[in-house]
């Protein structure tokens, strides 16, 4: 790790600190549970959100790389009609309600979503379902397996990391 | 939790973008957005969350 880089840990607590002469944090005496660890560092592209689980008792070693960012990057605003004032005014614009656990996420370049000659980033979260709401015929059951895209994501393209902002869902 | 729609070719995406996602950690909602339902139920139990999702998704 870099030194000087900054990390932010969130959680059932959240700490932060700045890695050492070795590139090494640490943090003691956290409780149990799930946390989010970010990474960042001047001129460098932050890393994705690390989720990790922390058990009751021992020691989790986690290591992040930092990348350059792309010489460009691009954004895309989703916005327009949405009624997002209630959960049930989500739940009655949308056709699935479920709650899931992310098993894994591919992010691949396609075209724009603008349909012009561009590339665009679109990442595909699989995912299982815990629980489906909303019940209709097409709610999946629990334990199926289901493919959620997202427009953007982060490509590694070996040198820099390829950015393309659109929806930051995590794991 | 996700809020999904679908195309006409059985694509599933998040409804609206970040208003759709509502991740659970430790025990509390963790909206991905930060307005609306997001902000009403922001660190509120989970368990209180699908018990209002089971009501706002009854018909």
């Amino acid at each position: 790790m870099l030194v000087g880089a900054r990390i932010k840990l969130t959680g059932v607590v959240s700490r932060q600190a700045t890695a050492n002469d070795s590139g090494f944090v640490s943090f003691e005496a956290l409780p149990a549970g799930r946390y989010d660890v970010f990474a960042s560092a001047k001129d460098l592209s932050p890393a994705s959100p690390h989720v990790f689980d922390l058990p009751g008792s021992g020691e989790t070693t986690i290591a992040l790389t930092l990348k350059p960012n792309a010489p460009t990057a691009r954004a895309t605003l989703a916005c327009g009609g949405l009624d997002s004032r209630s959960i049930k005014a989500l739940g009655a614009g949308a056709v699935l309600v479920i709650h899931v656990k992310v098993i894994g996420q591919t992010t691949s370049e396609g075209l724009s979503f603008a349909n012009d000659s561009s590339m665009d980033l679109t990442t595909l979260n699989r995912v299982q379902v815990l629980q489906s709401f909303k019940s209709s015929a097409a709610s999946p059951p629990p334990g199926s397996l289901m493919t959620v895209h997202q427009g953007g994501g982060r490509i590694d393209r070996g040198e820099f990391i390829d950015h393309h902002s659109f929806i930051g869902l995590g794991p | 939790m996700l809020f999904l729609t679908v195309d006409g070719r059985g694509t599933y995406t998040i409804h609206g973008s970040e208003e759709g996602v509502f991740r659970i950690r430790n025990g509390r909602v963790d909206p991905l957005g930060d307005d609306g339902a997001a902000s009403a139920w922001n660190g509120r139990s989970a368990s209180t969350f699908f018990a209002g999702l089971q009501v706002a998704t009854t018909k």
